[in-house]
């Protein structure tokens, strides 16, 4: 022991002290203090997280919802019968959320004119966050009535030339042969005018007409625009709305109904549905075609749709047709030809060779406006919309 | 020379001890002084925290029942700065029967509140023609709500059968129903405290709490600002296509003296489309 040790007292050599000890209380008070920040912040954080999940739900609900009423395929909800359902999705957005949308038919077969649908959709946030929103909407599937008050709706003349037996009928026919009941089942089936013209006797021969009356005259139908433009959708409308486009003069001599994966391909211009074959998934398929030019219809075929025509439409059969026609100058038939459906023509029709013969088909137009992209799901007005619990 | 070692200390100093007893002082006030201010420190959150979470549920329940009616259709019964009355919709199903001669409503896909102290009035589609320019909403009253009833069109088993006075008409299968009951919202005072509250409008003066609490009316505790299509403001229940909510509660920085935080939202109300 050194002299100057020898002088400190005992209790200054104690090394015991109480340094520790302030220092873990400090840490605790320290902890406690942080603690208390993060608990405000966690707080925070998961109401915001939360927020954030709810509202990325409802927007990707919302989203979903119009992404079915714009990709409306009329194809597939106008053969839902009553109480079907069809799912949509998961369909995953970019950035994140996700819906799941169901389509229900709503009505019932006795207003199958008036088809409800109720859409809802239920939007979920990216995982891993959870939280999903149900919304939903009513629509009713509606088209305007584009055609055409009587079987044929002419600007000026009607000539039968020297043919055998050609006819216009407004008389209602559905169209015979191979198509179901059910396929008509629904649809009004009331006659109608067989030629609708500004005055009577721009009809050459009128034995040649049945409805009811045989000929219509309506003298405010003197110009195109009175023919093409009065509607709740006008001409020029339908061609924005055209499946196919030929431009120029164009001939088809022989239809293709042809199937992609067991499904109708819309993509084939040369399809222009399967008529004649209930069985065939271009059954329901009436596309809208639009020529620049003159249309040719020739050789041994049947098709459907709705026919844009700039110029003249001319038909040489055997043919058949089943749908709509708007032409902007002739129509002109020759051979056997059985057009079922109603047509609006801009100058004049001219019948030629045997057996020409024009069927007003409620029917067949109907079928043509129900599943041609003229159909759209239109909102019940207002209170469509509904928050779901 | 002889040296003595001094003797042996076995207490404290004077000098010592005021030392030691100023430093644990020190150290006592300040830790006293740091848990205060911790303790106030988490006062004050709490306190933040619960006035965020009564402007966020007053502005999401206004939201939500504003984004529901359509001004059009005459949901906004009566609209002002700090209350509205509104058609509250608290259930909605789909028409799968019409039973006129039991003068009652078959219904599916049902959602919300199917019971007659939650509702007693139902809007109904009807169609009529197939027009859309004879569409209209019909308003009936709901006598009766059962858990069954006559089936669906389709066969099947409808969840709820309403009982209704009125004409069924013009009902289609497949129309929607919307169950609702005329409610006010606005501020009102309880216990001292002001809050968002809910009262039938037909029936008394009597709030109900829904989301609270708020700042009292003259400290603008809820400001709602209403917007016509073309962005002006208006008064006018039928014009209304925007709402703007703000909403304002108190955190007390003392008791005597609030503070405040503010919280404001837009909606637009999407059923008059």
């Amino acid at each position: 022991m050194s002299a100057a040790s020898a002088w400190v007292p005992a209790r200054l050599k104690d090394a015991s002290g109480f340094a520790l000890a302030m220092a873990v209380f400090a840490l605790v008070l320290l902890a406690a203090i942080v603690a208390g920040g993060y608990f405000s912040a966690s707080q925070e954080f998961q109401i915001g997280r939360g927020m954030r999940s709810t509202t990325t739900s409802f927007y990707s609900g919302e989203a979903g919802i119009r992404d079915v009423l714009n990709d409306w395929d009329p194809t597939v909800y106008a053969a839902m019968l009553p109480g079907d359902t069809v799912t949509i999705g998961p369909v995953p957005f970019e950035g994140g959320g996700s819906f799941t949308a169901s389509v229900i038919r709503v009505g019932s077969a006795a207003d199958s004119a008036k088809r409800y649908f109720y859409i809802e959709a239920v939007g979920r946030p990216p995982s891993p966050s959870v939280g999903e929103r149900r919304q939903a909407v009513v629509a009713r599937a509606s088209f305007p009535d584009l055609c055409c008050g009587g079987a044929v709706r002419v600007l000026n003349q009607v000539i039968f030339g020297g043919g055998a037996q050609p006819i216009i009928s407004g008389l209602n026919n559905d169209p015979p042969g191979s198509w179901p009941a059910s396929a008509c089942s629904g649809i009004p089936g009331d006659s109608a005018p067989g030629v609708i013209v500004w005055q009577a006797s721009n009809v050459t021969d009128t034995s040649r007409v049945k409805g009811m009356p045989p000929i219509l005259v309506d003298p405010t139908q003197t110009t195109m625009a009175s023919l093409f433009e009065s509607g709740e959708l006008t001409y020029d409308d339908l061609v924005a709305m055209a499946d196919h486009e030929f431009v120029g003069d164009y001939t088809l001599n022989d239809t293709q109904p042809t199937l992609v994966n067991g499904e109708c391909d819309r993509s084939n211009p040369l399809n222009w549905g399967a008529p004649n074959s209930p069985s065939h998934d271009c059954f329901n398929y009436f596309p809208i075609i639009h020529v620049t030019q003159d249309l040719y219809l020739v050789g041994s075929g049947a098709a459907q749709g709705i026919l844009l025509v700039d110029r003249d439409l001319n038909i040489n059969g055997p043919f058949e047709f089943y749908g709509i026609a708007f032409v902007k100058r002739d129509l002109n038939m020759g051979g056997p030809v059985d057009f079922y459906g109603g047509a609006i023509v801009g100058d004049d029709v001219d019948f030629n060779g045997a057996t020409p013969r024009f069927w007003l088909s409620r029917c067949a137009s109907e079928r043509a406006e129900r599943l041609s992209k003229i159909t759209r799901p239109r909102l019940v007005s207002p209170r469509a919309w509904v928050d779901l619990f | 020379m002889i040296l003595r070692r001094p003797a042996r200390s076995h207490g404290y100093t004077l000098v010592e001890v005021l030392v030691a007893m100023t430093l644990t002082g020190i150290v006592v006030a300040g830790t006293l002084r740091a848990l205060t201010a911790q303790k106030k420190f988490y006062a004050r959150q709490a306190r933040i925290l619960e006035a965020r979470h009564a402007m966020r549920a007053s502005a999401t329940i206004l939201a939500s029942e504003l984004r529901e009616v359509s001004a059009a259709g005459g949901d906004l019964y009566d609209v002002a700065s700090d209350s509205v009355a509104l058609r509250s919709t608290v259930g909605f199903a789909i028409v799968c029967g019409v039973n006129g001669a039991s003068g009652s409503l078959s219904l599916t896909h049902l959602s919300g509140h199917f019971r007659l102290e939650a509702a007693d009035s139902a809007l109904v589609f009807v169609e009529n023609g197939t027009g859309d320019g004879d569409d209209l909403w019909r308003a009936l009253q709901v006598t009766a709500i059962n858990a069954s009833g006559p089936s669906c069109v389709s066969g099947a088993t409808p969840e709820r059968e309403i009982a209704v006075t009125g004409d069924l008409s013009g009902i289609w299968v497949g129309a929607p129903v919307r169950l609702f009951r005329p409610y006010v919202f606005a501020l009102f005072e309880m216990d001292s405290r002001w809050w968002l509250g809910r009262r039938n409008r037909g029936s008394g003066p009597n709030y109900v709490p829904v989301a609270g609490p708020l700042a009292p009316p003259g400290d603008d505790g809820l400001e709602l600002t209403y917007y016509r299509a073309d962005g002006a403001t208006t008064l006018d229940p039928s014009l209304v296509t925007r709402v703007d909510i703000a909403v304002r509660a108190p955190t007390f920085k003392t008791a005597t003296e609030p503070a405040y935080r503010d919280l404001s939202t837009s909606t637009h109300l999407r059923n008059d489309g």
